[in-house]
């Protein structure tokens, strides 16, 4: 019984990882269109202009094998991501459920997208590569010193832990709203979206990049940016409503999961159309100032704040 | 029983050096260090499988500890794939024509650090650690460029200075403690330190730290390191980089602390020292543009990230209970970084060697498009950059995860922040290696159309590196048992590790990764169209080989953010360079008075460079000259007497010494 649920638990978070995210990405759509007085595209645009991609063959700008494989590990990292978090109170695959792992191997996605865009002799995919790591420079040290404050609040690294075991502080709070602003920034949405800047460097690392292959990277993109927007939500929501015990509960709490996480993306969406992307000189700026700010949270935290 | 046998193929390299064909004598002697190296991972497995064992050395007493046989793991190894890619490598150097320079400088190298790691009596520890920091030196100026001898005779002069006086004033200390040359072993010594008042164990530590953190390149003293591995042949550097950074390593555990003790602040400081020069050597190397600059600076980097380990371990060990736990684990982390950073920084020095051995230069604006060219190459940098960055399932990120844990976990302000400087400069590790292949392997250059291959021994010393980053990281089981002399309570068996709750699974991760990819490379195979050169905005006077970012443009915006940083930098090497003016200025006050120009008389002695340019005379040399003068003059004239002459001068000088004695 207890395996048959586990089971059913870890194939709904399957199904859900692997077909939401597109459709996230139509909702996005449709509400940016609404915010201009437009009709917008059907929820399922975003999965028809997958399968579109996936049925087109790619241009081969270079021989090199690295930009064959690279869309497919960066789709494998982001899976492998997605499968790490919690669906109701079940973890699909536990390959080392802390933060820490799950940090690394969403970086992956943004690893593997840097070395493709540096394998074609092109300047813009260069231009774009650089500018993905630089944002990365500046958000992984605000990231890593979030993950310190929940680590001292909960007494360990380990998820189960973090949990279970949060107290609500000042310091929690404010972790929160940093750690919304730096997932938001690592997701590259507008105005974070210089790596790829579609007006100014042509898709950056993607820009070589066409039909399937194209398409493949697409798809990792939606699925890691879902996957920190549910690991934020579970976050957010898990510690909070106490142990699960019974499937009926860890059912309700899947729910509640999946209803958040379709709910926060018109907000991103609305977030996304009334901004216009920063230039990168500024992102660093910010995300250096971020930086500070959550060096007094950790501060804080140790206090006991 | 194997070290024997090791160090006896390091002499036999050293003599083959006397082969008189530079090509032969270079093959041969790097042909035995090889031997060499392989019979130190013998000892190795030996020391594993029967426990610590004491060997007489050719009247040497050896210890050879689980501690000494970590070092000698990662000797071993860096020594094993180095001297097979050492064989056609040292072709470059042909010009030189000393091959038994080099010869005899590596293989006493190599035996000099497995002498030190094993010794067990401080005057053979200190000789020994000459006889690394000699043979290193020498190694360093080989190329004998202008440019490379300089530094290598900084590298000899801060090691004089910083190394040499420390450990020399360390040994009289331990010497005055135990009071006899003869029993001057390590256990001797631990007992006299016992009733020793505390001010002489201060003295005594003090001076052996800042031996040790000068060895390892830890701030302020990481100032030789980048100039130094630049100049040194790539598979000295590797050497240095892997090897002669962790002999360090193993002075502060085996002699700081097992000898001394260790404290909660002496721990504190490490820790410090540790995320301090994480920080410095990994922002400096990001804005390196020179492949062997950028590595050295990342090895000081490294080293940081092992120290914080380590000192982790060193204060929070003595707490005992579960924050004693806790620091074993930090230890055992900084152990087992010490390893991968040995073999992931000497496959990246090798790699950068093969692009010298093919294109001259390692200079990153100038390079690109190699990966067509040097697929094997291309793949062991990707392998070893991945690693260093911490990407899983390379071996870096299980050693730096841990870290991590035993950071954010210690409860202590000081050390997580370390973790979280630690974790920021991942970051920072990450885009550095991203440019350091992309800028040699990435794009497709004309200008590197003509490059080959490096030849089959070279490519196998990358891979046995390389490999290893990727083994080591998926099975780590297969090396904690002879890395964890802390006795941390690590979690798992061959296919877990972690700390408590804290696990990670890394064959899982491969095993779902490689499903995943393989899965979706099957299932959505790709299929191309047309092959077309890439996009360049339809322009047809571009210089293609030019149509990038080169390496100095990559991060330009985040360095100019943190210039103040740099700045700050700047500033504290002009102090310390006026401090070193102001040293030598001082030598040469004190010199004015020993030394004499010769061929301009009465000319002052301003500055070093006046005694390098005019004829000097020392202080001995002038007073001696009278004699030496009438030595000369005597040594011209005697031939020139006639037979005669000479019976008349001999009878007349007879005479007048009999006169005087009668007279007296």
């Amino acid at each position: 019984m207890e395996t048959a649920v586990k089971l059913g638990f870890s194939l709904a978070g399957i199904i859900i990882m692997l077909f939401l995210p597109p459709y996230l990405d139509g909702i996005a759509r449709r509400v940016k269109a609404r915010l201009q007085y437009r009709r917008g595209p059907p929820l399922s645009q975003t999965w028809y202009d997958l399968r579109k991609l996936f049925g087109m063959p790619s241009v081969k700008p270079t021989k090199k094998a690295l930009f064959t494989w690279a869309p497919y590990i960066a789709l494998a990292s982001a899976i492998s991501a997605a499968l790490l978090l919690p669906y109701g109170n079940v973890v699909p695959v536990d390959f080392g459920y802390n933060l820490v792992v799950f940090f690394y191997v969403v970086l992956m996605v943004s690893v593997f997208l840097m070395l493709a865009g540096l394998t074609v002799q092109n300047a813009f995919s260069h231009l774009g590569s650089a500018r993905e790591m630089q944002v990365i420079l500046t958000v992984e040290p605000l990231i890593a010193i979030l993950y310190g404050v929940l680590a001292y609040n909960s007494g360990s690294l380990d998820l189960y832990t973090i949990m279970t075991g949060l107290h609500l502080t000042p310091s929690l709070v404010l972790t929160y709203i940093l750690l919304a602003y730096a997932l938001y920034v690592e997701s590259g949405f507008v105005p974070f979206d210089i790596a790829e800047a579609e007006q100014e460097v042509i898709g950056g690392p993607l820009s070589e990049y066409s039909g399937r292959l194209l398409g493949v990277f697409y798809y990792a993109i939606y699925i890691k940016r879902f996957a920190l927007l549910w690991f934020f939500i579970s976050l957010l929501t898990l510690p909070w409503i106490g142990p699960i015990g019974t499937p009926e509960k860890a059912a309700l709490v899947l729910a509640l999961q999946f209803v958040l996480t379709v709910a926060f993306y018109p907000i991103i969406a609305a977030l996304e159309a009334t901004n216009a992307r920063l230039r990168i000189d500024h992102v660093v700026k910010m995300n250096t100032r971020a930086f500070f700010a959550g060096l007094i949270i950790l501060a804080m935290a140790f206090m006991g704040w | 029983m194997f070290i024997e046998y090791a160090i006896g193929a390091f002499i036999l390299g050293g003599l083959l050096g006397f082969i008189r064909d530079y090509k032969s004598a270079v093959k041969a002697s790097s042909f035995m260090a090889f031997l060499g190296s392989l019979l130190l991972l013998g000892e190795v497995y030996n020391v594993y499988t029967n426990g610590p064992v004491k060997v007489n050395l050719y009247g040497l007493p050896l210890n050879v500890t689980d501690v000494s046989a970590v070092f000698l793991l990662i000797i071993g190894i860096v020594g094993t794939a180095v001297s097979l890619y050492a064989i056609s490598y040292m072709d470059i150097f042909e010009r030189t024509g000393k091959g038994w320079v080099y010869a005899i400088a590596y293989n006493t190298f190599l035996a000099s650090m497995a002498l030190v790691v094993t010794v067990d009596s401080m005057e053979y520890f200190v000789v020994s650690w000459e006889l690394m920091t000699l043979s290193s030196f020498i190694l360093v100026f080989f190329s004998e460029r202008k440019r490379d001898v300089n530094a290598s005779a900084k590298y000899y002069i801060t090691m004089h200075f910083l190394d040499t006086i420390p450990l020399f004033l360390a040994l009289g200390t331990a010497y005055s403690l135990v009071g006899s040359f003869d029993k001057l072993s390590f256990e001797n010594i631990g007992s006299a330190l016992m009733t020793a008042p505390a001010h002489t164990k201060i003295v005594f530590g003090g001076l052996l730290l800042i031996a040790f953190m000068t060895k390892s390149g830890i701030t302020p003293f990481q100032f030789w390191v980048a100039e130094t591995y630049r100049a040194a042949p790539s598979s000295v550097s590797a050497v240095m980089a892997g090897a002669m950074e962790k002999v360090a390593l193993y002075g502060l555990i085996a002699l700081v602390w097992k000898l001394v003790g260790t404290t909660y602040s002496l721990g504190l400081l490490v820790a410090l020292l540790g995320a301090i020069t994480l920080t410095v050597g990994t922002l400096y190397a990001l804005r390196e543009t020179n492949a062997k600059r950028l590595l050295a600076y990342h090895s000081v980097g490294q080293m940081g990230y092992i120290w914080l380990g380590i000192g982790i371990g060193m204060a929070l060990i003595p707490k005992g209970g579960a924050l004693g736990a806790i620091g074993a684990l930090g230890a055992f982390a900084g152990l087992f970084h010490a390893l991968n950073h040995a073999i992931f920084k000497s496959s990246l020095f090798l790699s950068a060697g093969a692009v010298e051995y093919r294109t001259g230069t390692v200079e990153l604006n100038e390079l690109g498009g190699l990966g067509k060219h040097m697929k094997w190459t291309a793949l062991a940098a990707l392998f070893a950059s991945l690693a260093i960055s911490g990407v899983p399932p390379f071996n870096g990120f299980i050693s730096k995860w841990l870290i991590y844990v035993s950071g954010y976990q210690s409860g202590n302000l000081l050390l997580a922040f370390g973790a979280v400087l630690a974790a920021l400069i991942s970051a920072a590790t990450l885009a550095s290696f991203v440019k350091f292949y992309g800028t040699q392997f990435g794009g497709e250059m004309e200008r590197y159309e003509e490059v080959r291959e490096v030849p089959g021994t070279m490519i196998a010393g990358q891979w046995i590196l390389a490999g290893l980053t990727l083994l080591i990281g998926i099975f780590p089981g297969t090396v904690t048992g002879v890395l964890n002399v802390f006795n941390a309570p690590v979690e798992g068996n061959l296919y877990k590790i972690g700390f408590k709750s804290v696990l990670f699974s890394p064959v899982l991760f491969v095993i779902l990764l490689g499903v995943l990819v393989f899965g979706f490379y099957l299932a959505l195979k790709p299929s191309y169209g047309k092959e077309a050169k890439p996009w360049d905005c339809g322009s047809t006077q571009i210089d293609e080989d030019e149509y990038r970012i080169n390496a100095e443009g990559y991060y330009i915006k985040y360095e100019r953010k943190i210039d103040g940083f740099y700045r700050f930098g700047d500033w504290f090497y002009a102090v310390g360079a006026a401090i070193i003016h102001y040293i030598v200025r001082g030598y040469i006050w004190m010199a004015s008075y020993f030394v004499k120009i010769v061929d301009t008389p009465y000319t002052k002695v301003e500055s070093v460079a006046d005694l390098r340019k005019s004829e000097v005379l020392y202080g001995d040399e002038e007073a001696l000259k009278p004699l030496v003068r009438f030595l000369r003059i005597a040594c011209d004239v005697l031939p020139g007497i006639r037979l005669g002459t000479f019976v008349v001068l001999a009878l007349i000088t007879v005479g007048v010494v009999i006169g005087i004695l009668m007279a007296l």
